[in-house]
């Protein structure tokens, strides 16, 4: 017995002079490594931006860079992978112009996935250091990218086109295209197929796509190979008193789906509708439009629960709080209308609403509250997410680039603080050269301490 | 107890002889009641040229064949299946062209496709004769409508088209309405990182619901998951190559064929899969040569996946379309396009064609085929195209039924269509006349198996 003991004694001090040592040895790190034994703090929101570069050779060219944003100071640091990020046109070489729009940050905090949407490619970024990312490499797909969701399960990314392709992260490689079938026939009775605009995707492998070609919302089911399958199609229509149609009627209008996203309760959908339904033949009135909110009921199956009509803006892009307990959403498109008056229509800002999830699709819209972000926009990305919130804190970019560059001379990220909704502007650059994009969050990542196996 | 098991036999004895005694007659069936095999119907797809206000127009009947006495009926339903086109003249019809015949498995409905249309018909074949085949209705579909497969619990066909779409269609059989459409994808060919656009020429369904897509201008094989909903998945494709001398290639090179799969079909076992090729391979360096084809040989492995077994090649003609005997121990094979001694004679290139013909697949096991060189029935005519997914033979009671690979045919040569029956324990070949060749062209075929009268006896509780 004695020799067990003794060589269980001198395991438990190798264990104690590990532990020690993890403690240690992050602070020979650099800043973005956590601290071992300490589990929440600051995180990292990622931006996309395009910048209008000149180039010495080739003159005025659009390229993508990231910036990366510590949630602690706010403080900034980019641009990062001008040079890898810029495209070149394979036959003539030369640099060709260049955006991206969504991002989205994998479950472990190490890969940036980045939607360059004209020239069909998703970038892969390594970072592992905020301070300083990798590129990796890309993979091209077969038609202009509008969205990107990764897999709570990390293993792959759904990318929204004419079709969903799914990428393995893993791999770095397209494993799985499905082609959305005819759903409906239009009024000459031609077959419409489906598109996808935005995209959204749950831990159950529940995949909802915003269409906003088609008016429609439609459901795929994700299988653990990564295979999909179409499962339905679904859609409304409004009225101008903001009243609900499942079937088109008359004087109701298509619902115009341009975002999706699903609550933390893995269950709720809200569905950013870009329709304004407002009656506009009124002498004066506000712009109104709505959210659409489904319920995920089965692997693959939706049903549609109500749609918050009556908002102020459209809600384009929409995050949660942790506990799921809030939504929040950046709202562009406001305006007002007065026959009599002189502009007759006057643009409202954009601005951060707040929504209360009181359960499993039942939201709440909170008129009592909401932050004017001091410019407007009109149009809307379709599946860009330009909202991240992160330990209370929202960061916006913008719903689209449809920025007055006379009115607003300057791009800002907008951060607010959620407590007390105060609003902090951080420059980001001449509207007519710098265009901030899409934002995700790279949460807190506890300091890894390994631990060698010791067989008894 | 025995008092009343005794009591029990007593009832139920007389309640089949009042049952069989009360069964509402079956038009002219009732001196069937009780006889459980007899003959089957062979149900014929054929097209035929009529005119309608002094214009010729290509219409389509359905024959039926009493498998016992070989003696043809129809043609039946020439008018429920002609289509009219209201933007033109609503009085005349705009043709039709229907190709394969594929029954439930009860054998009570037959599914026709008419491919320039769209349509797949629902034909009513419970009682063939002395009741004539009664017309049901019909499914619109967005293409071509060529190749039909049922699936074994009758609930689901399966639609494939003839030409450049990538459609599969679902229709629920009992609805008589489309449940599903597959647009297959782009997929990655045997090169990696190259893709190609999949299509869907062929389709077959085996028991546990993986469908297989025969892609000839893919030269891909696709499989498909259907579940209990009638949704499709895709789930993976295969690809492979021949070399001038038929050995299986996966990296293409220049000098070797591309496959063209034209049909699909899945043995009674549920797991084996042959492919019909009908793009030959052959050796042209040599003096003289003749095109040789091959079937492709997969296991289906779980649902919705298979794998690639083997190459049947050195086959003298292209396997257009096989089926399979009860046990499933033989694959009967509808070959055409038989080409040899190729060669140049006097500075002129010419081949020599052979008769379509059938042949005979032994089925060891599971993925494990082997081609009988001992049996075969040469037909009386030869032709070289083939249609993608049409079943052109058919089996029944140690016969084969086969019309034609395709509906193209030399006129001079062949004057007479023929159903082609070939006894196969003898191997020999009887034809039965089906009319002038530019008249009508049986196309697709099937048979209805011999069902028994059933009667129903009332349940009674005790």
């Amino acid at each position: 017995m004695k020799p067990v003991l003794k060589q269980n004694i001198m395991i438990r001090r190798l264990f104690v002079i590990l532990l020690l040592l993890s403690f240690v040895l992050p602070f020979q790190t650099t800043v973005v490594q956590a601290s071992a034994g300490i589990l929440s703090g600051p995180g990292w929101v990622v931006v996309a931006s395009n910048e209008e570069i000149i180039d010495p050779i080739y003159g005025a060219l659009v390229t993508p860079a990231i910036y990366t944003i510590y949630s602690e100071d706010q403080s900034v640091y980019g641009p990062f992978l001008v040079n890898e990020l810029r495209q070149y046109d394979e036959g003539s070489g030369f640099p060709i112009n260049s955006s991206v729009f969504d991002v989205s940050v994998t479950p472990d905090g190490q890969t940036v996935l980045l939607v360059e949407r004209d020239l069909r490619l998703v970038h892969f970024i390594d970072l592992s250091d905020p301070t300083a990312p990798v590129y990796l490499d890309s993979v091209q797909l077969f038609s202009s990218i509008n969205d990107l969701a990764i897999t709570p399960d990390g293993r792959f990314a759904l990318v929204s086109a004419e079709s969903v392709s799914v990428v393995s992260i893993h791999q770095r490689k397209l494993v799985y295209q499905l082609v959305l079938p005819t759903f409906e026939r239009d009024i000459d009775n031609d077959p419409v197929y489906g598109y996808a605009s935005a995209i959204a995707v749950n831990n159950a492998g529940t995949i909802v796509v915003a269409d906003a070609i088609n008016h429609a919302v439609h459901t795929i089911r994700l299988w653990s190979n990564g295979a999909m399958t179409y499962y339905g199609s679904h859609k409304y229509f409004l009225n101008v008193d903001g009243d609900v149609a499942l079937s088109d009627e008359e004087n109701y209008q298509r619902f115009n789906p341009i975002n999706v996203t699903i609550a933390p309760d893995e269950s709720t959908v809200l569905v950013s509708d870009g329709l304004n339904y407002v009656d506009t033949t009124q002498t004066t009135y506000q712009n109104l439009y709505a959210v659409g909110v489904y319920q995920i009921t089965s692997p693959g199956q939706v049903q549609f629960i109500d749609v918050l009509s009556g908002l102020p803006r459209v809600m384009q892009s929409f995050d949660f709080n942790r506990d799921g307990s809030k939504a929040y959403a950046l709202g562009n498109n406001g305006a007002s209308y007065d026959e009599s008056a002189s502009p007759q229509t006057t643009l409202l800002n954009d601005s951060l609403y707040m929504f209360d999830m009181n359960g499993t699709g039942d939201i709440v819209f909170d008129n009592s509250q909401s932050v004017d972000l001091l410019f407007n926009t009109t149009d809307q990305y379709q599946g860009t997410d330009c909202l991240a919130v992160y330990e209370g804190i929202a960061y916006m970019t913008y719903a689209n680039d449809s920025l007055d560059s006379t009115s607003f001379p300057q791009r800002f990220v907008s951060i607010v603080d959620l407590s007390d909704l105060s609003l902090q502007q951080l420059n980001w650059g001449s509207t007519s050269q710098v265009t901030p994009t899409g934002v995700g969050v790279r949460v807190f990542i506890p300091f890894k301490t390994y631990f060698p196996l010791v067989n008894k | 107890m025995k008092h009343f098991v005794f009591k029990l036999v007593l009832s139920l004895t007389l309640l089949i002889v009042v049952g069989v005694a009360a069964v509402p007659k079956p038009v002219s069936a009732e001196e069937d009641v009780g006889i459980t095999d007899g003959p089957g119907w062979v149900i014929v797809a054929s097209n035929e040229s009529i005119i309608v206000n002094e214009r010729e127009i290509d219409a389509a009947a359905i024959y039926v064949v009493n498998t016992g006495s070989n003696i043809k009926y129809g043609p039946f339903l020439i008018d429920e299946l002609m289509v009219y086109d209201e933007s033109l003249d609503p009085r005349v019809p705009t043709g039709s062209q229907i190709f394969d015949v594929t029954l439930t498995p009860d054998g009570f409905t037959a599914l026709v496709s008419d491919f320039g249309n769209g349509l797949i018909h629902f034909i009513d074949v419970s009682k063939p004769i002395p009741r004539p085949p009664v017309y049901l209705g019909s499914v619109k579909l967005d293409m071509f409508a060529e190749d039909i497969a049922i699936s074994s619990d009758g609930k689901y066909a399966l639609i494939s088209d003839g030409g450049f779409t990538k459609y599969v269609y679902v229709i629920n059989i009992a609805q008589q309405e489309v449940v599903y459409q597959m647009v297959l994808p782009r997929v990655e060919s045997s090169v990696p990182n190259v893709f190609f656009d999949a299509y869907a020429n062929a389709v077959a369904v085996s028991d546990n619901g993986t469908v297989i897509i025969a892609d000839y201008f893919g030269n891909a094989v696709h499989s498909l998951l259907l579940d209990e909903d009638g949704r499709l998945t895709y789930l993976g494709s295969h690809q492979y190559y021949l070399s001038k001398t038929g050995e299986v290639i996966f990296n293409l090179t220049s000098d070797d064929f591309r496959i063209g799969p034209v049909n699909v079909a899945i043995a009674p076992d549920g797991v084996t899969v042959l492919v019909s090729n009908a793009t030959a391979y052959y050796d042209d360096s040599l003096d003289i040569y003749d095109h040789q084809y091959s079937v492709g040989v997969y296991r289906i492995t779980s649902p919705g996946v298979i794998e690639f077994v083997e190459v049947v090649n050195g086959l003298s003609h292209a396997m257009q379309s096989i089926v399979f005997n009860e046990t499933g121990d033989k694959a009967y094979m509808h070959g055409n396009g038989s080409v040899t001694d190729c060669q140049f004679v006097d500075s002129v290139f010419g081949c020599t064609n052979l008769n379509d013909g059938l042949f005979v697949m032994d089925i060891l096991g599971s993925g494990n085929v082997q081609f009988n060189d001992t049996q075969s029935t040469e037909l009386s005519h030869y032709t070289s195209s083939q249609l993608f997914g049409v079943d052109t033979i058919a089996f029944f009671d140690q016969k084969a039924y086969l019309t034609y690979p395709t509906i193209s045919i030399m006129l001079e040569e062949y004057p007479n269509r023929t159903l082609s029956v070939v006894d196969l324990q003898s191997f020999t070949l009887t034809d039965v006349d089906w009319g002038l060749t530019e008249e009508i062209t049986p196309i697709g075929l099937t048979v209805r198996q011999f069902i028994p009268v059933e009667i129903y006896l009332p349940i009674i509780s005790k």
